[in-house]
């Protein structure tokens, strides 16, 4: 089975690697739609891979985390199994809510897939054309970009449809309700929907990245997104932001900071909450300092920063050298990435940024079937098997602490079914 | 032949080519994950399969354990009887409940698998 495995940061992917991956995968994250890779599957390892990064970048998740990292070190010492804490069945329940933190923590993993994957691709990959095209009376075309259309079709109804998309459908239903958003456009259903449409895939990454850097990311996402349906001037405010022609790589540049200061972090104050606090904040200060594989990622933020002072100052060169091409684009992903460096985190679906942090902040192990990819790293990332990773103490390391925690789950499964802590000893 | 319940990732379903599937539905993710363990693609299915016992023994034993290196949970209490591949039962090791609710764990071992697919098959028979 796909899956990214929380505690021990390994992503597993249950097919044979392809060749062309075995060279090393920061190649994979500059091109990820590279048919050298393969169809759906390359969809599968993008969407294992953000759920690495969110850990990385969300406060929330790595206090979830650093839980249960808890939970295995007390085993060790004591021979004895925890019962889940309260932090960790906060993030597993709906708590009264329409979603857990887990839905929406998956709900974000899938708006990258389905975005850089292209979902008119996706349509096609999972034979829903006839389909779409009936329900729609629309034709799908992959050719420039992806319509709103196809990208909420595959949300709401796509093969792969389940509990994981039940956030997006929250917040389309909820900007429909907005009477603001309905007068825009003077009631004309077909322009609700569109603009509906846009305005849900413009604000869920801001608004869910900011709600992950904070204790309740379900109560902060609801709540955003009901200040905005009530607040007509903000709407305004988007609106008049968007530039003319769809390119939503640059609406999402283009409107963060507003997004983020005016809606997510008044959000945040009236509910006396700090700003974002990111996981790799609550790594460094806090227990996780001494898990094996996350602690070895906090240094690499500050390589992080440099390498887009580095992109920032090609950009001036470039301009200097009379190079205008895309100016503004490539202008706000310097300039974004260079003021909030967890924007980058927020927005993997810009292909630079998703490059960089390929590089940077690549998964420490792909388990396929038949080969284990330990990226290869020109950045030494200093860990306490203070090796990069690709070389033997990395791997074996990986490998000693992948025991540890099948020793751990191997208890805490016996003890749950009422067995001897060593019902499941090797 | 018989009707069991099986839960199984979405992935592996399609790898396994049953024919006779009377039921599918969604298993959120709610259930059947305790601690914070993992992060999936999709969340797994539930599956109503009719399948003859020795197919069953089969894929228990050469495909699941051996092959796949996983753990797997067979519940004879339940009607259908209940098989999970993904319900944290540590890999290489089987685990049994019978009629009665006793439970044993059964280490996988290569040299012994007719010896386990003899047992499995008595459970199963017993029962039916």
């Amino acid at each position: 089975m796909s899956q990214f495995d929380y505690l021990t940061a390994r992503i597993r992917i249950p097919i044979n690697c392809p060749d062309e991956l075995k060279n090393g995968i920061a190649q994979f994250y500059a091109d990820p739609n590279n048919k050298q890779w393969g169809d759906h599957y390359s969809r599968v390892l993008y969407h294992e891979t953000i759920h690495f990064w969110q850990v990385l970048s969300s406060g929330y998740i790595a206090n979830v985390l650093s839980n249960e990292w808890l939970r295995l070190l007390w085993f060790e010492t004591n021979n004895e199994i925890k019962p889940v804490t309260d932090q960790i069945m906060h993030f597993r329940e709906r708590n009264s809510q329409p979603f857990s933190p887990q839905e929406l923590a998956e709900c974000w993993a899938r708006f990258w897939d389905v975005h850089t994957r292209n979902p008119e691709t996706i349509l096609a990959e999972e034979g829903l054309v006839q389909d779409y095209m009936e329900s729609l009376n629309t034709v799908p075309n992959n050719k420039y970009g992806y319509s709103g259309e196809a990208y909420d079709y595959l949300m709401l109804k796509g093969n792969q449809y389940s509990t994981y998309e039940a956030p997006y459908k929250w917040l389309l239903k909820s900007l429909s309700k907005s009477q603001y958003i309905v007068t825009m456009v003077n009631n004309n259903p077909e322009h609700v929907k569109k603009l509906v449409s846009y305005l849900a895939v413009l604000i869920f990454p801001v608004v869910v990245h900011g709600a992950f850097g904070s204790k309740d990311p379900v109560l902060i996402y609801k709540a955003c997104i009901n200040e905005l349906i009530n607040n007509k001037g903000m709407l305004n405010e988007i609106i008049s932001k968007k530039p003319p022609g769809g390119r939503i790589n640059l609406d999402w540049l283009n409107s963060w900071e507003y997004l983020k200061n005016e809606l997510v972090a008044k959000v945040l104050r009236h509910n006396n909450m700090p700003d974002f606090t990111s996981g790799l904040d609550v790594i460094s200060r806090g227990h996780l300092i001494g898990h094996p594989i996350y602690a070895s990622y906090i240094n690499q933020i500050s390589k992080l920063k440099i390498r887009f002072e580095l992109e920032n100052k090609g950009l001036e060169d470039s301009v200097s050298n009379g190079n205008l091409e895309d100016l503004d684009y490539r202008f706000h992903i310097c300039f974004l990435a260079n003021d909030d460096v967890w924007a980058v985190f927020g927005q993997p679906g810009q292909p630079n940024y998703r490059m960089i942090l390929g590089e940077i902040m690549k998964p420490p192990m792909i388990e396929f079937d038949d080969f284990i990819l330990y990226p290869n790293s020109v950045e030494n990332i200093e860990s306490q098997y203070n090796k990069e990773p690709g070389s033997d103490s990395w791997q074996n390391g990986m490998k000693e602490f992948i025991h540890r925690v099948d020793q751990f789950r191997s208890a805490e499964f016996a003890v749950q079914n009422g067995l001897s802590i060593d019902a499941f000893a090797r | 032949m018989n009707k069991i319940e099986l839960q199984i990732s979405r992935d592996d379903l399609e790898k396994e080519g049953f024919e006779n599937i009377e039921e599918t539905k969604s298993i959120s993710l709610n259930e059947n994950n305790t601690g914070m363990r993992h992060a999936h693609f999709v969340d797994p299915i539930s599956v109503i399969a009719v399948i003859s016992t020795a197919l069953l023994v089969e894929k228990i034993v050469d495909h699941w354990l051996r092959s796949q290196e996983e753990g797997v949970q067979v519940d004879l209490r339940k009607d259908p009887p209940f098989i999970s591949r993904i319900a944290g039962v540590p890999y290489g090791f089987l685990m049994v409940i019978d009629i009665n609710g006793n439970v044993e764990n059964i280490k996988y071992d290569y040299d012994k698998r007719s010896d386990l697919k003899d047992v499995l098959n008595k459970y199963i028979e017993k029962a039916s």
